[in-house]
């Protein structure tokens, strides 16, 4: 039991500013401190309504808190984990940090507020946010609980979040699955050591992105002694960026890689022959000058003649070479097809000044013209059917060669198959090789080279199954939908 | 007179050996293959006269051919050669213009191969042969 006077000397002597409000919401006491803060004149405060105080947003809510107060009095903060406002009397906004405690004063209940002015701590706290905010890493804060107490901008679009979805979830929101479990342990040992040092030094370390992804990360972590006790606060530097660049260097390389392995093999087998013939002609022609001195004339015509052939051959097969060489990156404008009139042109050329048993037949199963390069689709299908006349089996009565050819989906398939005498399956998978020969009959081993490096080029693929004695077939894939576009 | 066999798919090159050795006087029989499976065909299956002779036949063998190459008929050769109970009476030499170093290595690991000849075949190679031969004989 107090009497009012008896808190007008403590209030007067406290070092902080003080007032007295009643149940009912009346101002009773005020020091000189609080008059300042709020800009009243000493007294003035007295018996008006509390809420004067109070921001006009909460105004109209207050009485009702305030009655819950009374209703249940312990003493303890006002508005924990909200930002307190108190209102001057020019308007004046400032932010306060309130303490509550219930009295009874003339045989009344009253609570007794201490109103702490946090302007200068609020203003340093807004310079420091704006700083990190300012960060281009990402910065969060945690409490010795391991609770978000602040991030900065970076962190929310780093982590995908809205600050009031992070600000009191705990840290681990942000950990992958497979250390979420151990993490408050590694939390709570760095809290004991708390020396500034960088996560994970050892391994890859990686954060958790609101929508589930994993995000390559470098974390430096500081420990902060602040107002509200031991924090500490993580830097996170997005290694996305990094990782993909080094990802994207290392495929790089392993092209390159690839790249100049192909050249080389092209080198080396380019040279070993292309030089073949060139060892020939100079043989032959040491041989025509021997046969010259010795007046051996006959013997001299046929060997130039041999020479010349050889010499031919060879330009014919650097010419062939060349073509594959040429076959462009870019694409060749694709035209309306007629597939069955293209292949019987092709035969007629093929066997035209030959004398062929072989007969074709062609199958289409789709009506419409096909839309493709025509100068490609041509090359293809003329290397196909070439080889298969070439070796056609002669011991058997009939020699067929068929072409079959349908569309499905934006995308034609084409077989060729003959009853030759079949690839051993030892040479099957180098058929496609560059000067890949498979017996005497082959040419200069380019014809497949060039036909798959087509295929390639337009997206498709090309395959070879064949039984010796039986059959071969070579089928062929390509997509009509890129044509569309390339054009 | 040296019984020869030559395995070349390069007709010209044949020609040119069969010209060298034709030369010299020092060589019989010769005879041609495009491939070494006609080869093996002939050798193992088929009887021309010059396998059976006393003196050792000289094999000639490419190593780049369209179906199984030299070193691939060398090791079949040899495989069916100790099959079938035959005497080896043959001295094998590469010839090839290949430029290949892992080739020559290849062909020093094969104990059967005797000698790597370069094309194009010369004056002096007919002697390097013969040189090679007369070794083989007197070994």
């Amino acid at each position: 039991m107090h009497e009012l006077y008896q808190y007008e000397f403590a209030f007067e002597v406290s070092p902080v500013p003080m007032l007295l409000v009643s149940a009912s919401g009346e101002i009773l006491l005020t020091n000189s401190l609080l008059d300042d803060l709020f800009e009243y004149d000493a007294g003035e405060l007295i018996d008006k309504k509390v809420e004067i105080l109070v921001p006009e947003s909460i105004r109209k809510h207050h009485p009702d808190m305030r009655g819950g107060y009374f209703g249940k009095p312990v003493k303890r903060n006002m508005g924990q984990g909200r930002d307190l406002h108190g209102i001057t009397r020019t308007g004046k906004v400032i932010p306060l940090e309130l303490g509550l405690d219930t009295t009874i004063v003339d045989g009344k209940p009253c609570a007794l507020v201490v109103a702490l002015d946090i302007s200068q701590r609020k203003l340093h706290e807004e310079h420091m946010n704006l700083a990190m905010d300012a960060a281009a890493s990402a910065m969060i804060m945690v409490n010795s609980k391991g609770c978000i107490v602040f991030v900065n901008k970076a962190a929310l679009s780093l982590f995908g979040y809205e600050e009031e979805e992070l600000l009191g979830s705990p840290i681990e929101c942000l950990v992958p699955d497979e250390i979420k479990h151990a993490h408050p342990d590694f939390r709570g040992g760095f809290m004991s050591a708390s020396k500034p040092r960088p996560m994970a030094k050892e391994r890859a370390l990686y954060a958790l992105h609101r929508t589930g992804r994993k995000i390559p990360v470098e974390i430096a972590l500081t420990p902060v002694d602040t107002h509200d006790g031991k924090m500490v606060v993580s830097t996170v530097i997005d290694l996305s960026e990094r990782v993909e660049a080094e990802n994207a260097m290392a495929r790089k390389h392993q092209e390159m890689s690839a790249l100049n392995e192909e050249l080389m093999q092209f080198a080396y087998s380019a040279s070993h022959d292309l030089k073949a013939p060139l060892s020939t002609i100079i043989g032959l022609l040491e041989l025509c000058l021997e046969d010259l001195e010795e007046g051996e004339l006959d013997s001299v015509s046929e060997v130039l003649h041999r020479t010349l052939r050889i010499g031919m051959r060879s330009a014919d097969k650097v010419e062939g070479v060349l073509e594959i060489a040429r076959v462009a990156r870019s694409p060749i404008a694709a035209e309306l097809i007629d597939m069955a009139s293209m292949i019987n042109d092709i035969w007629v050329d093929l066997t035209g000044s030959l004398d062929t048993s072989a007969s074709l037949v062609i199958t289409a199963d789709h009506d419409q013209s096909v839309f493709l390069e025509k100068n490609t689709l041509h090359v293809i299908l003329e290397n196909l059917l070439s080889n298969a006349v070439r070796y056609v089996d002669r011991d058997k009565e009939r020699n067929i060669i068929e072409v079959r050819s349908r569309t499905e989906d934006d995308a034609i398939f084409i077989d060729v198959i003959d009853n030759g005498i079949g690839i051993p399956e030892e040479s099957q998978s180098r058929v496609f090789d560059l000067f890949s020969r498979i017996d005497e009959r082959s040419d200069h081993g380019l014809g497949l080279t060039l036909v798959k490096k087509h295929v390639d080029r337009l997206g498709g693929n090309i395959s070879v199954t064949s039984t010796v004695g039986v059959q071969t077939e070579f089928s062929i894939f390509l997509p009509l939908q890129a044509m569309r576009k390339a054009s | 007179m040296i019984p020869v066999a030559i395995v070349d798919d390069g007709e010209a090159d044949r020609y040119l050996v069969k010209r060298r050795l034709a030369r010299s006087g020092k060589f019989g029989e010769l005879i041609e293959f495009v491939s070494g499976d006609r080869f093996l065909e002939e050798f193992f299956d088929g009887t021309p006269s010059a396998y059976s002779r006393s003196e050792p036949l000289l094999i000639l063998m490419d190593i780049n051919m369209p179906g199984r190459d030299g070193f691939e008929t060398i090791e079949e050769f040899s495989a069916r050669l100790a099959a079938s109970h035959r005497p080896d009476n043959t001295l094998i030499l590469m010839y090839t213009s290949s430029l290949n170093s892992k080739d020559q290595q290849r062909a020093r690991e094969f104990g059967v191969i005797k000698g790597y000849l370069e094309k194009p075949m010369r004056n002096n190679s007919v002697d390097f042969i013969l040189g090679l031969y007369n070794d083989h004989c007197a070994a």
